[in-house]
């Protein structure tokens, strides 16, 4: 293990001193790339003979364990030793929704491998800074800048990286774990038994599949789903979660060892400077990461007092390094192009930047979304409905669906990890009640779906759903008052129990009272309820300070973040807000594992093992299929052709060119005026002004001078996708100098006058 | 003095290790690895590297490697050098470095026999095999040959370990990744598993111990220092049907595709069919050589390789005057019958010309007699003068080497690259020869003698790998492609790095047997390929390689102005010619040459561009 944080260490103290020689060097240069590798390497060198044998060694796997193990190193190289590859003049890459992703990736290690200078300007939205978290392609940037070709800088460190993270998933929760991992899902597989039009519409129609009229078969089958695939759909694509996710698994298991004492035979833990380094680091590779982290450490801080102290000298000395990054990451706050000053009247009063809309309330995360509703219906449900019956019913099937039995072992384990903190006098028949007065009220919540403000009460008066939830807690409130209160815990039981009869009763009666509080933001409350639960618990947790209890401080902040992660949304697509769900997942899986489902009889938990990860390895499998075509990303004559045209235009300069993520201009490693919308604003960006801007340049719009000045623009690239998108040969900024040409492209300069075409240099 | 007979000399034991121990093993191997990996893309493809190359390709668009067990090796050599390529980039050096460091791997594998002999004897032997001509220039061919000389040297030391008696789980890992590997290399493993198992029954058999103490495998591979033995956990039977499962599985998985393609599985089987085909009737006929061909080999590039196979008999036999001087008789008459006939094979009325269709199928000559017998003197006259060793593991390393020979020799296509499945044993033999004589004598003057004996080793070595490493002259080389080649792919190269847009050129080749070829230029779609027997479809085109039967035809038809030039494969008599389009290629051939071939300007046939 020390040799994977070796490795860790190694490239986030590259990227970071990288960084650092960009600002003071004005960009990356050959001499500092070479510098950087050779600190990082000198770091790993350190690391590896200050940490030998210090700790034992991981324990071996055993039996199925090995299945595991097998099936990582399966998908490893599948995933990544395939995932470029080169037929003829076609770029290629093996899983079909990476195209995008791996353009921008792609994009963004050629700019800053072509010098852009720190901090560097977006390239895929003139007028703003680059808001992304580029550690991994910083890192890929100064390989390339050492010599090694990009497409081998990209399989090499996602093969090593991917090796690494089976290595940090292991040490985090064995075997359970790395299935979990590679397996996650509900009953998506499922719909393989159903018909064909049923299945499309559940799964909707993998991409990519090689013969749609064969669908269903063993492909994809949660791609299109709110809970897809972690690694086909996270790991492979997002370069970011190559570092983040083995670092934070390794974080996690070294505060594991260092605050909790966990008392596993193989635990390991990492030097407090290592701790500082990747911790410090991860807002450049994955700032969700970081801020899943930063929040469990917050938790960790509540739930024990001893750690405090360790704690606030870890956050201390990350402090002015996270920010900073941090800082960047967000794009110097100016991710978004100024705004221009339309009429004088706005010269007293400037505009001022508008900020990314990344943040924003989401109640119910994906539950509503198109494709579970049209999954709903295809099966006989109410889609559409703004109905009780209809919001319940799409609410199970969402988390059935997506989730299959996930959910009732994590109420198990919720149970067992309060039965545990409570042990004194908080029963087994308490806690069975417990889970199932939750889950009830998880439904009951749902059906009554406080989410949607402008259909408040509606559908729940007119199905019935209000008296069920009165009803609900009359039942709860009747318990509690039946329950034998002799002791602490049961006293703290009773109250739990109150305290949550009163909130279904406020619940019950809102309706009524609605009308009169309309101002007020009434789906906030499932959070709000929680966040006080969370802090009461870990604040009971800390004062208890008993050994054993310390899975709950573990467990209490994973699945609240999970809760969290249901209600608001991280990213402008809240698709996205898995990059933190993930997280709350791994986190729980080696506690539901041991405190769950390892106290089963073997064929239990040979069946629950079976339920939890069927459907995840049939996508898993299906969608890395030999079988599976290709999917072409890049015409390489193009790139080249490209690349030496571009090679005179600095790389500061945006250039006008049609918004499409595998655009020769942005795969170049140049900037665009506007790259593809769907990037920009998965950014929190609003790419519709500049699209109508370059729509109109594109298509010579007699004020087109006047919109290239608004862009920043002074260069223009026609090509393959220009012809196609724009069409024509009038466009009145053709008579402005050609400065390169080609058999399929132009360059124009825009700002300067045509010279006689025999000045044209010809390529 | 006394020396004792045994695997391994005890000088002072608990004594630390010596400098030189500790760090002589480290400088060979590096040596190993700089030899093999120094200039390694400057010959060019070899036709063997051009169709792996060709399967390496397709696995980039079928990602697992179907296999024909009519055509080809096992799959495991095309998985490592596809991996090789995906990460270090698609070209010769990295085709080729898989086996660079499996034949570095090889040498330092040699070092582990420490366990087991001496320190001196495995240090000769580690020498030997590095600076092994022909271990390090099929270390620098991407073949599959050199894996397996690795996994069956694997496989033989967890054998030692657990036939010795100690029973640890390391060595159980690797007798299974050892046959394993085998397996999956290529379909001859089937000759050293055979070698080996007679060579364990001969070993048995001929046991110059007492009855009682050949009783078990565990004495006769008994450990003679028990003190030194490493205290492990032993491993159960479990284990053993745990690892079992795993390398099976292993193996199953690589020849099933990935579990997508299941005829490989049964391909295990069907491969022997194949071979008994290839390897005994004349299906392949160019590759069948004679009986002696790997020995001459031996005496033509390696000596010390050659001495321990002079060594094997002596030291493995129990010495017997009967038993000899029946081989001895023995082979006589066979060698005497088989030149009789020979002799006789003029003559049309000979009565044995009856047998001659049998002896065809089988893949015998009567020279072949002549051979065995002389090889059965030679057996026969080592057994009355043998001097047996008590190590039993040299004795089984003796006889596993003969055996070897014997069974390559017997199947009649033979390659010069199989020559590196049969040094290894004959190294052990010679550094074990070595630490007696050592032991016996000034240690200084051996030391010279060995330095002397190692001088026609390292020029041979230099001189096929580095000096002139495509000379179909020498018997190492063989069916490898000319430097003809680089008057194609240069000009090209330099066409694209000039401007990208030429990726797009066209052109054909039109050949009977193109590799490599096909694996050099697969990355042009605008090039095709044409059997030179088949309809001739391209005309005009940027570049054209015509086998020399339709030159005749493709001129009439082109319109074009042309570099000309003649161009070879491997074989120097297979004639093509080699057309590139002057408008295309005109800066980028030698200065001040000028096109060959013009419709309508008829040259003289002698003016060829590029004439070597």
């Amino acid at each position: 293990m020390n040799f994977a944080a070796a490795i860790l260490y190694a490239m986030s103290s590259t990227v970071l001193l990288a960084i650092v020689l960009g600002f003071l060097r004005g960009g990356l240069t050959p001499g500092s790339a070479v510098a950087a590798l050779l600190v990082g390497m000198a770091v790993a060198i350190f690391s590896l003979r200050t940490g030998r044998k210090s700790f034992a060694p991981a324990r071996r796997p055993r039996g199925w364990e090995w299945f595991a193990v097998g099936l990582f190193a399966w998908f490893s190289v599948r995933a990544f030793l395939w995932l470029v590859t080169i037929e003829g003049d076609e770029i290629k890459t093996v899983v079909w929704n990476n195209c995008g992703d791996l353009s921008l990736h792609l994009g963004f290690i050629r700019y800053l491998a072509n010098g852009a200078p720190f901090w560097p300007d977006s390239q895929i939205l003139a007028g703003g800074k680059l808001t992304y978290s580029i550690g991994s392609d910083l890192f890929n940037s100064l390989l390339v800048l050492i010599g090694l070709d990009v497409y081998r800088s990209l399989v090499i460190v996602g093969v090593v990286c991917s090796a690494i993270t089976g290595m940090a998933l292991w040490r985090w929760g064995r075997g359970f774990t790395l299935m979990g991992f590679l397996c996650n899902g509900g009953f998506a597989a499922a719909t393989l038994l159903l018909p064909h039009q049923i299945a499309v519409s559940i799964s909707g129609n993998p991409v990519g599949f090689p013969d749609a009229a064969a669908w269903p078969a063993v492909a994809d089958m949660q791609g299109g789903l709110a809970w897809k695939s972690i690694p086909i759909s996270m790991f492979i694509t997002q370069r970011g979660f190559l570092f983040a996710l083995p670092a934070g698994l390794l974080l996690l298991c070294s505060w594991r060892s260092r605050f909790f004492n966990s008392g596993e035979k193989d635990e390991w833990r990492m030097p407090l400077w290592g701790e500082v380094l990747l911790y410090s680091a991860m807002p450049i590779f994955h700032i969700h990461t970081f801020i899943a982290l930063s929040f469990m450490l917050a938790a960790f801080w509540l739930a024990r007092v001893q750690i405090r102290k360790s704690i606030a000298c870890l956050l201390a000395v990350s402090f002015i390094p996270a920010t900073s990054l941090v800082y960047l990451t967000l794009g110097t706050l100016k991710a978004a192009p100024e705004p221009l000053v339309t009429d004088m009247s706005q010269i007293e009063d400037l505009p001022s930047r508008p900020s990314p809309k990344v943040l924003g309330w989401k109640p119910g995360w994906m539950v509503d979304d198109d494709a579970t509703k049209q999954g709903y219906s295809a099966l006989g449900g109410d889609g559409e409905g703004l109905t009780f019956r209809a919001r319940l019913g799409r609410f199970v099937y969402f988390w059935v669906l997506n989730f299959g039995i996930t959910p009732l072992l994590v109420i198990g384990l919720l149970v067992v990890v309060l039965r545990t903190m409570f042990r004194r006098d908080f029963r087994f028949r308490s806690a069975v009640f417990f889970a199932a007065v939750a889950s009830a009220m998880a439904a009951a919540v749902a059906g009554w779906r406080p989410y949607e403000q402008d259909s408040f009460f509606a559908g729940a008066q007119a199905d019935g759903g209000i008296p069920l939830i009165a009803i609900l807690a009359a039942v709860i409130a009747a318990i509690a008052v039946k329950m034998k209160a002799q002791t602490l815990g049961m006293r703290s039981a009773r109250a739990g129990l109150f305290a949550l009869a009163a909130f279904l009763g406020v619940c019950a009666i809102l309706p009524a009272v609605a009308e009169s509080f309309s101002g007020v933001r009434w789906n906030a409350l499932p959070l709000l309820g929680a966040t006080a639960l969370l802090v009461g618990l870990l604040v009971r947790l800390g004062r208890d300070g008993h050994p054993l209890v310390w899975p709950a401080a573990f467990v209490l902040p994973a699945l609240y973040l999970f809760f969290l992660g249901c209600n608001v949304k991280f990213a402008p697509w809240e698709w996205d807000n898995t990059k933190i769900l993930v997280w709350a997942y791994l986190i729980v899986l080696p506690f539901l594992w041991e405190l769950v489902i390892a106290r089963f009889h073997f064929w239990t938990r040979a069946v629950l093992c079976e339920l939890l990860f069927f459907s995840g390895f049939i996508t898993l499998f299906g969608a890395l299929r030999p079988d599976m075509p290709y999917r072409t990303f890049a015409s390489r004559s193009e790139l080249e052709i490209a690349e030496r045209a571009l090679r005179d235009i600095p790389v500061t300069e945006p250039i006008l060119a049609h918004p499409a993520h595998d655009h020769p201009v942005l795969l170049s490693g140049h900037r665009v005026v506007l790259g593809y919308p769907g990037h920009i604003a998965s950014h929190g960006l609003e790419p519709g002004p500049h699209a109508s801007k370059i729509e109109a340049i594109m298509r010579g719009n007699p004020d087109w001078r006047i919109l290239a000045a608004q862009v920043g623009a002074h260069y223009l690239y026609w090509g393959r996708m220009e012809t196609a998108a724009y069409g024509g040969e009038e466009q009145a900024w053709r008579f402005t100098r050609r400065i390169r040409a080609g058999q399929k492209f132009e360059i124009y300069d825009i700002d300067t006058p045509s010279v006689p075409l025999d000045d044209v240099p010809t390529e | 003095m006394q020396h004792p007979a045994r695997c391994k000399v005890q000088r002072h034991p608990g004594a630390p290790m010596s400098l030189s121990k500790k760090w002589l093993p480290v400088l060979i191997v590096a040596l190993a690895f700089f030899v093999r990996v120094w200039a390694l893309d400057a010959r060019p493809p070899h036709f063997d590297e051009g169709v792996n190359g060709t399967f390496v390709d397709e696995m980039r668009h079928h990602p697992s490697y179907h296999y024909n067990p009519e055509n080809f090796h096992g799959p495991l050599h095309f998985y490592a050098l596809f991996t090789s390529t995906q990460l270090l980039g698609r070209g010769v050096w990295a085709l080729r470095f898989p086996t660079v460091l499996i034949g570095a791997a090889t040498v330092a594998m040699v070092f582990w026999f420490r366990r087991f002999f001496s320190a001196r004897a495995v240090l000769v032997a580690a020498l030997a095999c590095a600076i092994s001509p022909g271990m390090i220039f099929y270390s620098r061919d991407a073949i599959h040959e050199a894996w397996l000389p690795f996994f069956a040297m694997l496989a033989c030391y967890g054998a030692f370990g657990i036939l010795g008696g100690e029973r640890r789980a390391g060595d159980l890992w690797a007798v299974g990744a050892g046959i394993a590997g085998m397996v999956l290399t290529k379909e001859t493993y089937i000759l050293h598993f055979a070698a080996a198992w007679l060579a364990w029954l001969a070993g048995r058999w001929m046991n110059p111990k007492r009855p009682e103490e050949r009783a078990r495998p565990a004495v006769m591979f008994g450990i003679q220092e028990p003190s030194t033995a490493v205290e492990t956990k032993a491993f159960t039977r479990g284990d053993v049907v745990f690892v079992t499962a795993i390398c099976a599985a292993v193996v199953v998985a690589l020849y099933s595709g990935l579990f997508f393609y299941w005829r490989g599985v049964s391909g295990i089987f069907e491969t022997f069919y194949w071979m008994a085909i290839k390897g005994w009737t004349g299906s392949e006929g160019g590759h069948h050589k004679e009986f002696l061909y790997y020995v001459k080999l031996l005496g033509t590039y390696e000596w010390p390789a050659l001495i321990g196979l002079a060594l094997a008999p002596v030291y493995a036999l129990r010495r017997s005057l009967m038993a000899g001087g029946i081989a001895v008789v023995l082979g006589l008459l066979i060698a005497v019958s088989g030149w009789f006939w020979t002799a006789g094979q003029p003559i049309p009325t000979h009565p044995l010309h009856a047998i001659d269709p049998v002896l065809q199928t089988a893949g015998v000559t009567w020279s072949t007699f002549v051979s065995i017998g002389v090889c059965l003197v030679v057996v026969g006259i080592c057994w009355m003068i043998a001097i047996p060793l008590k190590c039993p593991r040299l004795r089984f390393l003796a006889f596993y080497g003969l055996a070897s020979l014997a069974a390559y020799s017997f199947v009649s296509y033979k390659t010069p690259w199989c020559v590196i499945n049969l040094l290894w044993p004959f190294y052990f033999l010679l550094g074990h020869l070595f630490d007696r004589v050592t032991f016996h004598s000034d240690g200084r003057a051996v030391l010279v003698l060995g330095g002397i004996l190692a001088v026609a080793p390292i020029a041979d070595a230099y001189r096929i790998n580095f000096a002139d490493p495509v000379n179909p002259d020498e018997p190492y080389i063989y069916v490898q492609q000319l430097r003809d080649l680089d008057d194609l792919t240069k000009p090209i190269e330099q066409l694209i790095a000039d401007d990208p847009v030429w990726w797009n050129l066209t052109g054909a080749i039109i050949s009977t047997s193109p590799q490599p070829l096909p694996w050099e230029l697969p990355e042009l779609p605008g090039v095709v390929l044409q059997n030179h027997e088949g309809e001739i479809t391209i005309k005009d085109a940027d570049l054209l390689l015509v086998h020399e039967s339709r030159v005749e035809e493709v001129e009439s038809q082109l319109f074009d102005v042309y570099f000309r030039s003649r161009f070879r494969f491997y074989n120097p008599h297979d004639e093509h010619r080699l057309y590139l389009r002057a408008a295309t290629f005109q800066n980028f051939v030698k200065p001040g040459r000028v096109p060959e071939f013009h419709r309508r300007i008829p040259l003289d046939e002698a003016k060829e561009g590029g004439e070597r």
